[in-house]
């Protein structure tokens, strides 16, 4: 079910989580770019890895979840969680372009390329391309139950090639580096491993205040939609809105 | 220019880039969520 009326404006924790996610932001960019020192191969470049990495990671993040909320939504059928998918799976799509451009960025520099069609590379434009396609399928379907299965199961085809993406380095030869931090073990040195995880756990709560304010906004749609489907019932038909 | 120098101005562009980025799309997220909460208002 959705909100109350009362509950439209933003609540006091989202504001909160808001400003402590951009003051860690700021902590997060200072601790990249002054405290880690520079990489024995890569030299000063490797203070892009923080912004590049944390944001794939989050992407995935982002990816496990939609196809969560998905199932849910197959199991269960109530509409808030197909709304829940297509809140992170708008972050998630987010999140996956932003992880191509800083990967771009990254590797002009240190593999003098912004672009190879190899197995890694490939595989996440791939991931964006169907997670762009997830918001195509929901614009062409009106039925609310039909459009949210769907989408569940793209959601889901999305989150089943994420360990072929994870494992892509390893298993194929790319010009993708090969894992920092892995099931195996940790290959980086402590100060760069904290710097690094830092930033992860930022990114992991822009993804969640992002995420937080779109579900929020999906509810208030949603509850409109509601209104109105019960006012078609009423008087004829109404405009359908996607969530 | 420098290799030291050019290496800084690739670090700059990738953090603007997500910086920006995050902007843009809070800015959207609060344009959306205006228009939400206006339409239910309205209700």
């Amino acid at each position: 079910m959705t909100e109350p009326h009362e509950t439209r404006k933003r609540p006091l924790w989202l504001r909160g989580l808001a400003l402590v996610t951009l003051v860690l932001f700021l902590v997060g960019a200072y601790l990249a770019l002054v405290v880690s020192p520079p990489d024995v191969n890569q030299g000063q470049l490797i203070r892009m890895m923080y912004a590049h990495v944390a944001v794939a990671w989050v992407c995935f993040v982002a990816v496990i979840v939609t196809a969560l909320y998905g199932m849910l939504f197959l199991w269960r059928g109530h509409p808030i969680d197909d709304a829940r998918a297509a809140a992170n799976a708008e972050v998630a799509t987010f999140f996956a372009g932003l992880t191509l451009l800083s990967g771009m960025t990254y590797s002009k520099p240190t593999l003098n390329t912004y672009w190879t069609w190899d197995a890694k590379l490939t595989l996440t434009a791939l991931m964006f391309a169907l997670l762009v396609g997830y918001f195509v399928v929901r614009g062409l379907i009106d039925d609310p139950t039909r459009r949210g299965r769907v989408s569940a199961v793209v959601g889901i085809i999305v989150a089943v090639s994420l360990p072929f993406n994870y494992l892509a380095a390893a298993w194929f030869r790319t010009l993708h580096p090969t894992l920092s931090v892995a099931v195996t073990g940790v290959h980086v040195a402590p100060t760069m491993l904290f710097v690094l995880l830092f930033n992860v756990g930022v990114a992991g709560l822009v993804y969640l205040t992002f995420v937080s304010e779109r579900v929020r906004i999906a509810r208030l749609e949603l509850s409109r939609s509601e209104a109105e489907e019960r006012r078609e019932g009423e008087m004829g038909s109404g405009e359908v809105v996607h969530v | 220019m420098s290799e030291l120098a050019a290496h800084w101005r690739w670090v700059a562009a990738i953090w603007i880039e997500v910086t920006l980025a995050y902007g843009a799309y809070s800015l959207y997220l609060a344009a959306r969520a205006r228009r939400a909460e206006r339409r239910e208002d309205h209700r």
